[in-house]
């Protein structure tokens, strides 16, 4: 079920309403979220609901110790291995039994559920004290297929509190509605219109200079409207059903440096991998040589998570060296903010080749002819140098964005928070979601 | 019964307004945000974001007693299906340049009509191959007009209703039909639910039958409601969103995903099926009831275009050429393109195969649909339906060697 449907729409209406109208509104989430999965086929909620019991199982079966860790992970990194790597392990296995595609939302429940695990073993958080508790942890329908990746201390005390029969009523409805009409906005009008020209660019193999930045950085700005408005719906429904889930975007293309990028760019995925990955490897803790190999590591993981297929690795790779290179350089090199500004979003847009491209040697073609080297066979520009205005307007759309994302905001919505305003929301959000003639752009971060 | 305190929050309150206060005000919000995306989709519309931004598909016609659906003189809208273009629709309620009725004395006038290939709405009017035609026979000296009777959708039948209701009174020196073969074997010929269609009379006689006159929409068009329907839909984009989506199966409307198809056809490389269906119509006359409503259309059109005095040409259309490969599918559809040109000379039509023309325009050897690839669709998941600007100017040079063979002297330019 997409985020952008009407379907989706009627389900946290339905979902809303109900809750607050029965006296176990936990268990009408979870028939929610179960009605979301079986949407989505009986294959992917077999897989989901059988993670879910598997996962109580752990906990159900072993003392909260190291025991539970290592089955915890066998199991859950055994079930993204299984159909998301296996590829890479059993090479080509089209037409054989586990040619299965890839379970919605795999790698996003699979990652919550062995933070979940850690936590609990290493006392940050309480165990689910149900399994109605632990499957509505785990299958809360607007985290459900892509994340935010929620904490287990974040989210569980909140499930919790919903099973027991009190569903908190957040007073700010404007701002869970205008979540929501943001994120149909960045991913109906602003990412699906991007997505024919980028697909456009990246399927022929641009011929010059201008074509190649043109369509990288307009795969920059589709990607960025396309998760943060599906994190965006995720945050404002889950605040309508009375839930708050951690931020995911902060703007990122404002940032000046690697770093900061990633304190802005799917904060909720930075952090797991900084807490289950970084740190426990050693971090920072060890000599400068260690520590560039633990990061270096580290993000090639994290590209990894994306996908089975070498161009993730690359751009993982790619921002471990980037991070390793910014610390390197610490204050030495401390250069005008518009050139830092410049060259870091340069280095972001030529990383995003690697993600975008099928193959290393197309990603690595397609930067060359960025840098002026064309390849054989290449073609003139077919898009004329208005387009570049356009994309400067997606920065300056960017600029706003990151302006009008304070408390200020907040304190003003305050004020708009009648019927008025959420009848006009709803009007404009059911309007937004009926624009499209199909329904064939999917979320990317859903085939994650 | 304990009332749960949800519901009570909807009665009237001490410090908060009341449920219906509430209810008028989310109305009015409603109305407001209508209004707000009714100027945003305008100011998409009348500014350069049109070619990027999500709009709301034109509807361009209107019921019509004629002819079933018919274009609305001076309709106007941005295409956005594969291509985007901007559509004007001509005071004539054709998809064409703006055209006097009246004939100037010298002019070789031809009218075209076919389907959506020629209709050619995912580009812009001077882009058709019509008009591409027509300003190449110009620049060669020749006086001629290309008017463009085309409407989507349009079979063997309609074809010829719309040469008679707007071709005709433009005076033509030429009609061109270009005629999708495969029109010829679907139900189209034969259902009048929404368009005229062959019936066959108690005395056994097929004849032209419009019971299409009795749907709801037609019988409405000329009323108050049906003019302030069709002037809403052609001027509200939010109606039209509404009314365009909510006509739409329920799973669409919510958008589920489709359920996966029950078999995937497979590829038929040779236009096996395609030609065997052609091969036993034209050749064989089979199925009979087929062949009998195609003989009747012949004649039909036969006795109408001689009563109008209007020369004739057919462009055959989608009689796919096999590859070299498919020796035997090569040579049926050789006797099947011979039977077809056989039967229109017969009924005084001249005719060409426009998958030969092309394939001679374009110097290809072979043939085969995949050949014709590159005269087709817009780009990567933008449709590939339809005629792209290289498929125009192919078609042009077809369309303006056929009307160059037919042109007088009287209609060259003096200098």
């Amino acid at each position: 079920m997409l985020f952008s449907s009407l379907a989706y729409a009627l389900l946290v209406f339905a979902a809303r309403t109900l809750s607050r109208w029965t006296r176990r509104p936990g268990f009408v989430l979870l028939l929610g979220s179960v009605v979301f999965y079986v949407v989505a086929g009986p294959v992917d909620s077999a897989i989901f609901f059988g993670a879910v019991l598997l996962n109580w199982g752990v906990q159900y079966v072993t003392p909260p110790n190291r025991i539970r860790i290592l089955l915890a992970v066998l199991l859950n990194i055994g079930l993204l291995a299984f159909f998301k790597y296996k590829g890479i392990f059993l090479g080509e296995t089209a037409g054989s039994f586990i040619d299965i595609a890839l379970p919605l939302g795999i790698s996003f429940y699979s990652f919550q559920a062995l933070a979940y695990h850690i936590d609990v073993v290493r006392g940050d958080t309480r165990p689910a004290r149900s399994l109605l508790s632990f499957a509505l942890f785990k299958g809360f329908f607007p985290q459900l297929v892509a994340g935010p990746i929620v904490r287990a201390k974040e989210l569980l005390p909140q499930v919790e509190a919903a099973v027991d029969g009190y569903i908190r009523k957040h007073p700010l409805v404007s701002w869970g509605l205008l979540l929501c009409l943001m994120g149909l906005v960045k991913k109906v009008i602003l990412a699906d219109s991007l997505s024919p020209f980028v697909d456009e660019i990246f399927q022929q193999h641009p011929g010059d200079t201008y074509t190649a930045w043109l369509g990288a950085l307009l795969f920059a700005f589709q990607i960025y409207f396309d998760f943060s408005g599906y994190s965006d719906i995720a945050l404002g429904s889950a605040y309508l059903l009375g839930f708050r889930l951690p931020v995911n975007f902060r703007t990122p293309y404002v940032s000046l440096g690697p770093r900061e990028f990633w304190r802005r760019w799917h904060v909720t995925l930075s952090r797991w991998i900084q807490d289950y990955l970084y740190i426990p490897l050693g971090g920072s803790r060890g000599s400068a040589l260690r520590t560039a190999m633990v990061l270096v590591m580290t993000m090639s993981l994290a590209g990894l998570w994306h996908g089975a297929n070498a161009t993730f690795v690359i751009w993982g790779l790619g921002w471990g060296l980037y991070i390793l290179c910014g610390r390197l350089a610490g204050q030495r090199f401390v250069l005008p903010w518009p050139l830092r500004w410049t060259g870091h979003i340069a280095l972001v847009t030529v990383l995003w080749v690697f993600f975008r491209s099928p193959s290393i040697s197309y990603a690595f073609d397609y930067v060359a002819v960025m840098f002026g080297f064309p390849s054989d066979g290449s073609t003139a520009s077919q898009f004329p140098p208005v387009a570049a205005i356009g994309v400067a307007a997606l920065f300056l759309l960017h600029w706003f964005e990151a302006r009008c994302n304070t408390r200020r905001t907040l304190f003003a919505l305050r004020r708009l928070n009648t019927p008025f305003f959420w009848g006009l929301n709803i009007c404009l959000a059911v309007l937004i979601i009926l624009v499209p003639l199909n329904n064939e752009n999917p979320f990317i971060y859903f085939r994650f | 019964m304990k009332i749960p305190s949800s519901i009570s929050a909807f009665r009237r309150s001490p410090g908060g307004p009341s449920f219906w206060r509430r209810a008028v005000a989310m109305i009015g919000g409603a109305f407001v945000a209508v209004l707000v995306f009714e100027v945003a989709l305008k100011v998409v519309e009348v500014s350069p974001l049109w070619r990027v931004l999500p709009l709301v598909e034109p509807i361009l016609g209107e019921p019509d007693a004629r002819m079933g659906y018919a274009f609305t003189p001076g309709a106007e809208g941005i295409w956005i299906e594969e291509n985007r273009a901007r559509i004007r629709i001509n005071a004539l309620g054709l998809r064409d340049a703006e055209r006097e009725i009246e004939k100037k004395s010298g002019t070789f006038r031809v009218g075209l009509v076919g389907d959506s290939m020629v209709e050619a709405l995912q580009v812009d009017q001077s882009q058709t191959f019509s008009a591409i035609a027509e300003r190449d026979l110009k620049s060669k000296g020749v006086n001629a007009e290309v008017v463009n009777l085309a409407m989507a959708g349009m079979g063997p039948l309609r074809q010829l209703v719309r040469m008679e209701a707007s071709g005709y009174p433009l005076n033509l020196d030429l009609a061109v039909f270009v005629l999708n073969v495969n029109d010829f074997l679907t139900s189209d010929m034969t259902d009048d639910s929404a368009f005229t269609a062959y019936r066959r009379g108690a005395d056994g006689y097929l004849s032209r039958s419009e019971r299409f006159r009795e749907r709801r929409s037609v019988r409405l068009r000329n009323t108050v409601f049906g003019r302030t329907f069709v002037w809403s839909y052609q001027n509200s984009a939010v109606f039209r969103l509404l009314y365009q989506r909510l006509r739409r199966p329920w799973r669409s409307v919510l958008n589920l995903p489709a359920p996966p198809p029950a078999r995937v056809a497979q590829t038929d490389a040779c236009f096996n099926d395609a030609l065997d269906a052609q091969f036993a119509l034209w050749t064989q006359q089979q199925p009979a009831s087929a062949w009998a409503v195609t003989a009747h259309f012949l004649d039909d059109a036969q006795r109408s275009l001689d009563a109008a005095g209007v020369p004739t040409v057919v462009m055959i259309r989608a009689l796919w050429l096999p590859p070299l490969v498919c020796a035997e599918a090569r040579e049926r559809r050789a006797a099947t393109l011979a039977a077809i040109q056989t039967s229109l000379s017969a009924h005084g039509f001249g005719s060409l195969d426009i998958n030969t023309e092309v394939d001679q325009a374009l110097g290809l050897p072979d043939g085969g649909s995949d050949a014709h690839g590159p005269l087709h669709g817009f780009g990567v998941r933008r449709g590939r339906g339809h005629l792209n600007l290289l498929g125009h100017q192919t078609y042009a040079q077809i369309l303006e060697a056929v009307v160059a063979a037919r042109i007088p002297a009287s209609a060259m330019f003096r200098y």
